[in-house]
């Protein structure tokens, strides 16, 4: 996956950078927040990892312009901070909408468990932004078409996508006219007189 | 301790390097020759140099903002290479307020000057 990493710091840019190109990631580096973004505007990324204190645009505000981005799909971001760095701080970064943090100095393990994160959070957005956009669906059986253009019952693309189990029942409507009938039917047949 | 200095923990007994953190760097580098630890040390001292007279110069101005700032930013750097001695002394001079007087500005800033030639002669040790 593409990862953006805004970071001043020459030192721990060219670290993270070689820890994700180790993880098979492809990097896109910026010096500070003013030219991540031009980056991201250009061409946005699914990850971005930010330092947070950056002299112009800091990583908050590099944040904050991401999400306000119009028409951008979903982008995971992670905030870098130091080990002693404030915890009111973190509430904080989380209410601008920082997704997750890795602090400094960074352990391989800890990059690789945080873009994975990152990676199934991405993966999932996409599966419900697919569910939210518009469904090829039969008119008359209600057969929906699936990525592999194959004719699919509703309730198992519903299952394959969200893991959603349903527990079947009938509604008042189909009582009436669905199952009424049948009893009325099946008394008939029962009782010919 | 004066009421102006930021308190300042004592780590002289640390390392000036941690070998594991030293040792996860040569771990990431693929080419096994150290070319990755020799280019972060001659990146982050560079850099460094360079910060610490942007710290000279916010001292004798007594900006504190600009001081903290380099400070944090000197942090960040050495922190990867499990400076804990140098590192600590960076947050103290990042804590500096407005009550800190000259002298003890100028108190940290000799304190730092010295653990950076202690650091920068083991990071150039590190390569030799």
């Amino acid at each position: 996956m593409k990862v953006l990493i805004a970071e001043d710091d020459v030192t721990s840019r060219r670290i993270l950078e070689t820890s994700l190109k180790k993880l098979g990631h492809e990097v896109v580096t910026a010096r500070d927040g003013e030219e991540a973004w031009s980056c991201f505007d250009r061409d946005p990324v699914r990850i971005i990892v930010s330092d947070w204190m950056m002299p112009g645009l800091d990583g908050l505000q590099l944040c904050r312009k991401v999400r306000a981005r119009p028409s951008t799909p979903y982008t995971y971001f992670i905030l870098l901070t130091a080990l002693d760095a404030n915890l009111e701080n973190f509430h904080h970064a989380m209410a601008e909408g920082v997704d997750d943090f890795l602090s400094k100095p960074f352990n391989q393990v800890f990059v690789g468990a945080r873009i994975k994160v990152a990676e199934r959070i991405l993966n999932f957005t996409t599966r419900v932004g697919q569910l939210e956009s518009i469904l090829p669906i039969c008119m008359y059986c209600k057969k929906i078409r699936n990525d592999q253009d194959y004719w699919q019952q509703i309730e198992a693309y519903i299952s394959e996508h969200t893991g959603t189990d349903f527990s079947h029942g009938i509604c008042p409507d189909c009582y009436e006219s669905v199952v009424v009938p049948q009893i009325r039917k099946m008394e008939q047949t029962q009782d010919p007189s | 301790m004066p009421a102006g200095t930021p308190h300042h923990p004592d780590h002289s007994e640390a390392p000036i390097l941690d070998p594991d953190a030293i040792q996860q760097l040569r771990d990431l580098d693929e080419s096994g020759d150290n070319t990755l630890l020799k280019e972060l040390c001659d990146a982050f001292l560079t850099d460094a140099e360079e910060r610490m007279v942007l710290i000279r110069q916010a001292l004798a101005g007594m900006d504190m903002k600009v001081m903290s700032n380099t400070a944090h930013a000197l942090k960040g750097g050495a922190s990867n290479f499990g400076a804990k001695r140098f590192t600590t002394l960076c947050h103290t001079i990042q804590l500096v307020h407005a009550e800190t007087t000259p002298a003890q500005a100028a108190e940290l800033l000799a304190s730092l000057e010295k653990e950076f030639r202690l650091l920068k002669e083991a990071l150039q040790q590190l390569n030799s």
